[in-house]
């Protein structure tokens, strides 16, 4: 594969500030406050993206498996930790079942598509399965926490519903049915719609990536497909484990609703 | 006469232990046990525990001697039955709010939906036929909660959970509705019912009742 990528040098590089200072006048001239953060966010993105540059180039250049895989955990746990911090209405932290989630559904998806699709040499290789990982975790990710979202808010509007299921003889899974559907649909949706637009609105990251370094369009199209399959694949099982997951600690022993889902 | 249901020592705190509610208690066959105190008191709130939809923090229930544990939840719930005090109407027409408890995985296979029984009690209790038909989202709230009894008697509990059943309705309808409680408990010796009421009117169209006073104790636990 050799790609014909153009170079960005360091002048380049620095002639980027002209888009901070265009960004940072914006801040002024409609005095948003927004500079002091600007400011900070830009040096910040630098030093990680630096950071993370030199790291994947170590890491790819070891490429062993004891190193890969410590690695795409952290990326899981990351990812579970965001996605947790934006269920707020859960009545005690999600951590370790977005954990669980999104480390299961990203390896089944991601090793089908890396040892099945892809194939590279060796397998193993981090360099595919680093950035296809990363990709899966960030829009899974995204579906767990609309999903979890969207559970909590079904039930917390419509805890009567449920209890005057149960007291008519529901089981728990039928109480509650209609609303593990709906957070479930919620989670996936925003990937379906965007199988429906992608080339039309706009291209996507990766390929863009993939063409300004000098892919052919028509290879970058085919990565593109599968990404997105793959990612909407991925997306479902999260949602599914996530919810099916939660949905047993709705509940006590007593198949009755837990006493933490009336207070808020 | 023999004991259907008895609690004993219930207890549930609420505000972290700042107020708790304490109850003892039991209603025998063919018996109404009215639930009194004032509004705040924990009523609804001992109900939903002898339904076993809330846990008390500590306290037995037992069902003809059976303590609570010992009987599967959905069929304690069905048979210990609690209507709740704001009738709660699903999506669909008044008929298939009759028919949701018939759908579920835990109704045995004796039971079925009766729709000439559901007929008679809502002649019963002054509701027209043509009502099955009407969207229940858009009852009022005394022909819901008219509906909603309905629904519970068409599965057949022996023990009836009810939670100020004639707070929505005018003199006339408080009247049939009693009516067709009294009817009920005779139909069957075993049956019982616990309920919540504030209305001296009520007492008065029951010819036997016993009354269980609850109030809400202020409490360092
Ligand atoms: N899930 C809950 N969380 C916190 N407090 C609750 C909860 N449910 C009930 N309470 C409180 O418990 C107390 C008893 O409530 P309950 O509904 O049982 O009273 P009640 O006797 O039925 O009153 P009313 O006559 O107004 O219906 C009230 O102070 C209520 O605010
Ligand atoms: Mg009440």
């Amino acid at each position: 594969m050799d790609y014909s990528y153009i170079p960005i040098s360091n002048l380049q590089l620095l002639l980027s500030i002209i888009l901070v200072l265009l960004t940072g006048l914006v801040s002024a001239f409609m005095q948003l406050g927004l500079l002091k953060s600007l400011l900070w966010g830009t040096i910040r993105a630098f030093l990680q993206l630096t950071i993370i540059g030199y790291a994947l180039t170590f890491i790819f250049a070891v490429n062993k498996l004891y190193i890969i895989i410590p690695i795409l955990l952290l990326m899981a746990f990351v990812a579970s930790r965001e996605a947790s911090r934006r269920v707020d209405k859960a009545p005690e932290s999600p951590l370790l079942i977005s954990f669980l989630s999104l480390t299961a559904s990203t390896f089944v998806v991601g090793l089908i598509v890396v040892m099945l699709i892809i194939t590279p040499e060796p397998l193993y290789s981090a360099r595919v399965m680093i950035p296809i990982f990363g990709m899966i975790l960030g829009n899974s990710m995204n579906g767990i926490a609309l999903a979890l979202d969207r559970m909590y808010s079904e039930i917390h509007a419509h805890i009567e519903e449920i209890e005057e299921l149960l007291a008519l003889g529901a089981s728990p899974w039928e109480a509650v049915q209609d609303y593990m559907k709906a957070a479930v649909k919620s989670g996936m949706t925003p990937t379906i719609n965007s199988l429906m637009v992608v080339g039309l609105v706009s291209l996507p990251g990766m390929m863009t990536g993939q063409i300004l370094a000098g892919m052919d369009p028509q290879n970058a199209v085919r990565y593109q497909f599968v990404v997105m399959i793959m990612i909407a694949a991925a997306v479902a099982i999260g949602c599914l484990l996530i919810v099916l997951l939660s949905y047993r600690k709705l509940f006590t022993e007593d198949q009755a609703l837990i006493e933490a889902l009336y207070q808020k | 006469m023999s004991r259907v249901l008895e609690f004993q020592d219930i207890r549930k705190s609420f505000d972290q232990g700042a107020h708790y509610l304490s109850a003892s208690g039991y209603v025998d066959q063919g018996e109404v046990l009215l639930i009194r105190g004032p509004s705040g008191a924990g009523k609804s709130t001992l109900l939903k525990i002898l339904a076993r939809l809330i846990r008390p923090d500590q306290g037995m229930i037992y069902w003809e001697g059976q303590p609570y544990r010992a009987v599967d939840p959905a069929l304690w719930r069905r048979k210990i039955h609690y209507v709740p005090q704001k009738a709660v109407m699903f999506e669909g027409t008044v008929l298939s709010n009759l028919q949701t408890p018939f759908r579920l995985s835990s109704m045995s296979d004796e039971l079925r939906f009766d729709q000439e029984a559901a007929l008679k009690y809502m002649e019963l209790l002054g509701l027209h036929p043509d009502m099955l038909e009407q969207q229940a989202g858009t009852l009022s709230g005394g022909e819901s909660a008219r509906v909603a009894l309905i629904r519970a008697l068409l599965i057949q509990p022996q023990v009836l959970l009810l939670d100020e059943p004639t707070a929505s309705l005018d003199d006339e309808r408080r009247d049939l509705l009693l009516q067709v409680l009294v009817q009920w408990l005779k139909e069957d010796d075993k049956r019982a019912i616990l309920m919540v009421s504030h209305n001296a009117e009520d007492i008065k169209s029951l010819p036997f009742y016993r009354v269980l006073e609850v109030s809400m104790h202020k409490g360092a636990e």
